[in-house]
């Protein structure tokens, strides 16, 4: 089995991790914050964790827990949102819509927007994100149902 | 996947294509394991000399550990202090403290499978009630260490008539639990509402700790050690002003301690991060007192991006405001 060193393994999925703590965590900072905290619990294992099946897979689950350790740690009720108007005004309906549903996302509470996240950018299903939460798969429907909710009642959506 | 749900996935899709820069994160998470090993080094080396009141009702359920353990080295108007016995430090947690080995970690017992095969393999750990725990199904669904909080009844089964006094106050010792690795030694000292569950592979071990298992004495610190005989620094920290753990440096490691505090860059008033109105969570009882020869010499609040009031005889008002650093906070967050 061809096993990667950490560096080289990082420079080639650290992109990928950087894209889901962003989701997670809504900005760059905290996302580089959790992905490093994440790799820095994850180097000293490393040649263990490197022969599991899909050290992909252990090591996001080890950013996803980063993320909820972090925001529980400190109590954070929202993620920062100074660098989300870092851009020039949207140009098109589709752009400005994505903004608005990115903005609505930024407002959840931490518990609920991780788990969007997981379910609609790491497509989980409910039993994934509740053995990788930690929470029972009925509270994760909760969640995930009262995000939903949230969301569309910020946007003006009807339940469909 | 209706319309909605898939504007939200194509949302996110989408912001989570910014480019960032990952080239920095290899290096950073190896400066991230020196930073956490060095502080572990100091820490470990530090809280040998951990001091907590003893005002409390020794417990003899099990032998007679607990009172001889540690050794009083100072009094205060409330309560004697004792060190805890050399390689051993104190946890405290909701007014009950315990005796563990110094090199056991902070964590969560249900995570021990978290990158090897046997619970032998890692270091013991110490959990509190808001440690995260991963749930990622672990068999036995525990590890080794100690577990502070309160009774459940999944937890290790208990039978309330057995309990000593008035209060219900009892410890008991098996080897009989699923959910800890066979063969374990399983301790569990339960007062009221708190408890401590202690697995060791080790009976002795576990007998110890289980015997150390103490109220604290509260007092107007809540139980912080402040006198130390000039011999260090108390860090004590609260929230909603209860006492939730203490640390005592001495030596050098109080004299590090002091210069990190001191050394932090001064926030200036329009610098303030006080926290957002939803934060509910972080109010300003939410702090680490640091004591020195019973004055407090410095306190750092957790609320909004953190900051630290230290006394500074060398100022107009006696005190200056300085910045919550990555080094401050790993000294000062003892929860």
């Amino acid at each position: 089995m061809d096993v990667p060193d950490f560096d080289s393994w990082v420079a080639a999925r650290g992109p990928s991790l950087l894209r889901l703590a962003y989701v997670l965590t809504g900005n760059q900072a905290d996302a580089q914050d959790v992905v490093q905290d994440a790799l820095s619990r994850a180097l000293p294992r490393w040649s263990r964790i490197s022969t599991v099946e899909d050290p992909d897979a252990y090591v996001r689950r080890m950013v996803v827990n980063a993320h909820i350790s972090w925001w529980r740690k400190f109590r954070r009720r929202e993620s920062p949102v100074d660098e989300v108007h870092d851009r020039a005004a949207p140009t098109s309906a589709s752009f400005e819509d994505r903004d608005r549903i990115w903005q609505a996302c930024l407002r959840l509470p931490p518990d609920q927007r991780t788990a969007i996240v997981l379910r609609f950018y790491e497509d989980l299903d409910y039993a994934d994100i509740a053995a990788l939460t930690g929470v029972r798969e009925g509270s994760v429907r909760s969640r995930v149902s009262r995000a939903m909710t949230a969301l569309r009642t910020e946007l003006g959506e009807n339940d469909e | 996947m209706n319309d909605f749900e898939a504007r939200l996935h194509e949302t996110l899709d989408h912001r989570a294509g910014r480019s960032m820069d990952a080239s920095v994160l290899a290096d950073g998470a190896r400066r991230r394991v020196r930073r956490r090993r060095t502080t572990r080094t100091v820490v470990a080396a530090a809280v040998v000399a951990v001091a907590l009141p003893i005002g409390f009702s020794q417990f003899g359920g099990l032998g007679s550990g607990g009172a001889d353990q540690g050794t009083t080295v100072a009094s205060n108007e409330n309560s004697g202090i004792r060190k805890a016995a050399d390689g051993f430090r104190y946890e405290t947690w909701h007014g009950v403290s315990v005796q563990v080995p110094t090199e056991w970690e902070a964590g969560a017992m249900s995570a021990w499978c978290s990158g090897v095969d046997t619970p032998e393999e890692v270091t013991p750990v110490v959990t509190r009630p808001d440690t995260m725990a991963i749930r990622i199904a672990c068999e036995p669904a525990n590890g080794y260490g100690v577990t502070l909080g309160q009774p459940t009844s999944d937890n290790l089964d208990y039978d309330k008539s057995d309990g000593a006094g008035d209060g219900f106050r009892y410890a008991y010792l098996n080897r009989d639990s699923q959910r800890y690795p066979q063969g374990a030694w399983i301790g569990s000292w339960i007062d009221g509402d708190e408890s401590v569950t202690v697995v060791t592979q080790d009976r002795e071990l576990t007998q110890r700790i289980i015997d150390s298992a103490m109220r604290v004495d509260q007092g107007p610190t809540g139980g912080c050690p402040v006198q130390l005989n000039g011999e260090g620094i108390s860090l004590c920290r609260y929230r909603v002003n209860e006492l939730l753990a203490t640390r005592t440096l001495t030596g050098e490691q109080a004299a590090a301690a002091l210069e990190v505090l001191t050394s932090s860059p001064v926030r200036a008033k329009e610098d303030r991060c006080l926290p957002a109105e939803s934060d509910q969570t972080a109010g300003p009882d939410d702090r680490t007192i640091v004591y020195q020869d019973g004055e407090m010499v410095a306190t750092a609040y957790f609320r909004g991006c953190g900051e630290v009031l230290v006394v500074d005889s060398t100022q107009k008002e006696g005190l200056i405001m300085r910045k919550m650093t990555e080094d401050v906070r790993s000294l000062v967050d003892l929860d």
